[in-house]
């Protein structure tokens, strides 16, 4: 199967993150860094990168990704949910890939670890909404209550809950129970933000981290190495995943500011609830895709794996659109493979090894995300 | 009466040997980590030799001795003693211990560094091989060609004192740039090959300055090691002007010629279809192809095709047989035995299987292979049908052995005819 039907989009700058489109878990190796985004007659479609290494993508509807390459059983399965998907967004990609692994169909180990998440998933939603029913109950009656996971949920505490709620659902003109709905909605978007609270870190604030640290040793191989073609291509990648890191950290931080004012937030969330939700998913949507660059980093265990996936990050490395802009932060200039020798476009043609070590090795890889 | 005579211990060494040719990989193992684990080995050695082509098949992890790291690079041209010529690109077997117990008492104190760092370590701990190397190899070499007089303990080589010269100094010229072989491996396990130019260049020039004579060795090491590296070697050589581009020539067909014989040793083909499991197997099939493809190049003497095509046809024989025997014992068995839970364990056999079978049809056999897979498709197929594996397994297992495609139309199929397989939404 080959590329040279298609046309190859030299200079892809996306100008939302909608049209840059949601990082797919594709197991199959010429999908590696394929993004799906909504398309008018087609109902999906995907970008590809140039599955040679070199630069540019394709835009491609799912007949042309299988005239690129076999998917696997997984990456069909994928597709055909996603497309069914209401809202294509990073969390529900993730939700979609979650189940499709715990039914066993990325392998043994993605299996274990799906079944895993979706579990902690659900006590992290649990937890949010806890922490966010005492931060309103803070803000409405405040008590010296801390906003902590050790805070001990009692009758009394439950009944002052459905006290102050039915209060807050008063001044807003909404029920009760409309008023606890909009918390239980508000923390689907908050419980991987996590709150300004006493409490572990949430799931997007923990790969805020990793990504920083990814960038940092990325930084020091740059450093280090003695190849000139790999010192280039490192010193770009870490610069990109810092500044990524730095612009996912300050979403996190301007998400969680908005339940500094808990009326407010309601008051919005009942008025303009797409509003709100944009605001609140930046932070996935701004982290999209980074996860999997910085495990391709972080499963590599000697400097000749380290260069291997030097070539593969780059290949996957999110593209940060225009949009960034518009949020007041600096749009990291991370297409790293423009810094790319022309020759160094990949791995070894030669190489050309059975494609079902590589899938496997993707499959693990699933294993591992959060 | 006849009295029976009491066996001399080579007697019983030559027995046990014998006995362990017929016995099950599994206990030739067994006797390997005996035998390693034995603090002076002696006559014990003697066991191991007449099964040496099994144990380069099976590959089992052998602890990391100062001997066995010392002459690491040069494994692929290790060769027993009888088969050892003058002026040959091999190492004698037998030269093995005198040359690393002299190098071990004259390295110095960093001997005990790099006793330090191989400890409990064995053959697979590449990154213990790339520490301690680092520190052997090269003083190693510069030992070597310091070295003018045959060490002590020359004479048990059983090869004359006057070959130890040339052969020690060819050694050192290899080892003078064996963590770069070794770094160079690395690449190619990561597919590049291709960025090593540089370093490929330097290997060759530094191995010249060093010994010229040890050039063949040097490129045979690479070809048998990385026969991915053929392509950019004689780019190489082309760069390195002065003549260099033909001694490297002449000395690429002397390796030619030198692996050619390896493997045309009895044995010695089907030695090299092994590895820690069958995609390593599969893995050393695909270099065994490239190595083969690289001697059969445009310029071979004449007679060397007819050679490479026996040796292809043995291979070939030696990866349906290995296929067809793992197939049986590593997938239809245990599916047989399957009681409808997960199957990660087939699907591991399977993608091993194939891993081989892909690399195995470079030699030949497609259709024999396409036989074997299909009834292997078959088979899950009908496990399915009576529920002896749940439909997720069965899914994976079929895509494994006949594609994603065969694999959705089951879904399909079973959609169709019974509501649909446990993987909602296909």
């Amino acid at each position: 199967m080959s590329t040279q039907s298609f046309p190859l989009i030299q200079t892809y700058r996306p100008t939302t993150f909608r049209e840059r489109g949601v990082a797919m878990p594709f197991t199959s190796p010429r999908l590696a860094g394929a993004r799906v985004r909504p398309a008018e007659r087609t109902g999906t479609e995907f970008v590809v990168p140039n599955p040679s290494g070199g630069r540019g993508v394709y835009v491609l509807h799912w007949g042309g990704v299988r005239q690129l390459c076999a998917p696997t059983v997984h990456d069909t399965l994928l597709h055909q949910r996603v497309a069914r998907l209401p809202v294509m967004d990073p969390g529900g990609v993730r939700g979609v890939a979650r189940q499709l692994a715990a039914e066993g169909m990325a392998g043994k180990d993605a299996a274990l670890a799906a079944r895993t998440t979706q579990s902690s998933d659900r006590d992290e939603l649990v937890l949010v909404n806890f922490l966010l029913l005492i931060t309103l109950m803070e803000q409405v009656e405040p008590t010296g209550l801390r906003v902590s996971v050790a805070t001990e949920r009692t009758p009394e505490l439950d009944f002052n809950a459905r006290r102050i709620v039915s209060r807050v659902g008063r001044e807003l003109g909404r029920g009760t129970a409309r008023v606890g709905g909009d918390l239980e909605g508000l923390s689907l978007y908050l419980a991987a933000i996590g709150l300004d609270a006493d409490a572990p870190p949430a799931r997007l604030p923990r790969l805020a981290a990793r990504l920083e640290r990814v960038a940092a040793s990325v930084a020091r191989f740059a450093d280090q190495c003695a190849d000139e073609a790999f010192c280039h291509l490192a010193g770009a990648l870490a610069r990109g995943a810092g500044a990524a890191a730095d612009c996912a950290d300050s979403t996190i931080s301007a998400a969680r500011a908005v339940t500094h004012d808990m009326r407010g937030l309601l008051r919005a969330w009942a008025e303009t609830p797409a509003e709100i939700a944009e605001q609140l998913s930046r932070p996935e949507w701004v982290l999209d895709g980074w996860e999997r660059f910085c495990l391709l980093w972080e499963t590599a265990p000697t400097t000749a794996s380290h260069r291997a996936a030097l070539l593969e990050m780059a290949q996957a490395v999110p593209v940060s659109p225009m949009e960034l802009s518009a949020w007041n932060h600096d749009r990291p200039d991370i297409d790293a493979r423009e810094r790319l020798p022309r020759a160094a476009g990949g791995r070894d043609a030669g190489r050309a090894a059975p494609a079902f070590g590589l899938i496997a090795r993707n499959e693990s890889l699933q294993a591992l995300l959060a | 009466m006849a009295t029976m005579e009491k066996p001399t211990l080579r007697q019983a060494i030559r027995h046990a040997a014998r006995d362990l040719s017929e016995a099950p990989d599994r206990h030739l193992l067994e006797v390997v980590a005996m035998v390693d684990a034995m603090p002076v080995r002696g006559e014990a050695d003697l066991i191991l030799e007449p099964l040496r082509p099994r144990l380069a098949r099976l590959r089992p992890p052998r602890p990391l001795r100062f001997a066995r790291l010392l002459f690491l690079p040069l494994d692929p041209l290790i060769v027993p003693a009888p088969r050892w010529r003058p002026g040959d690109n091999t190492v004698p077997r037998t030269a093995i211990p005198a040359i690393a117990e002299a190098v071990e008492a004259e390295i110095g104190p960093v001997s005990a560094e790099i006793g330090a760092s191989i400890e409990g370590r064995t053959t697979e701990d590449r990154e213990a091989i790339d520490t301690a190397g680092a520190l052997l190899w090269p003083a190693a070499a510069t030992l070597l060609k310091a070295q003018a007089r045959p060490p002590a303990g020359w004479d048990a080589t059983g090869i004359a004192r006057f070959h130890y010269r040339p052969l020690a100094s060819r050694i050192g010229g290899l080892l003078s740039q064996a963590t770069r072989l070794w770094r160079l491996e690395a690449a190619a396990a990561q597919g590049l090959v291709t960025w090593e130019f540089k370093a490929l260049r330097a290997l060759l020039s530094d191995v010249a300055a060093f010994d010229p004579e040890a050039l063949p060795m040097a490129v045979a090491a690479l070809l048998a090691r990385i026969p991915e590296a053929a392509p950019i070697l004689s780019d190489v050589a082309q760069s390195m002007g002065g003549g260099a581009d033909a001694i490297l020539r002449q000395a690429s067909e002397a390796a030619a010629l030198l692996l050619l014989e390896q493997m045309e040793a009895p044995g010695g083909a089907e030695a090299r279809l092994g590895g820690r499991d069958l995609a390593d197997a599969g893995a050393t099939v695909r270099r065994l192809g490239s190595l083969l493809d690289i001697l059969d190049s445009g310029h071979s003497p004449r007679g060397r095709r007819e050679r490479l095509n026996g040796l292809r046809q043995r291979i070939h024989e030696g990866c349906l047989s290995l296929f067809a025997g793992q197939l049986s014992s590593d997938f239809l068995e245990p599916l047989r035995a399957a009681n409808g839970g997960d199957a990660w364990d087939l699907e591991a056999a399977t993608r091993g299987l194939r891993t081989l079978e892909t690399e195995a049809r470079r030699m030949g056999g497609g259709s024999e292979y396409d036989g074997l897979l299909k009834n292997a498709a078959q088979s899950v197929r009908d496990a399915g049908a009576r529920g002896a594996l749940g439909q997720a397994s069965q899914l994976r297992l079929m895509e494994l052995l006949a594609g994603p495609d065969a694999a959705l139309a089951l879904l399909d199929e079973d959609a169709a005819g019974m509501g649909g397989l446990a993987v909602a939404g296909g």
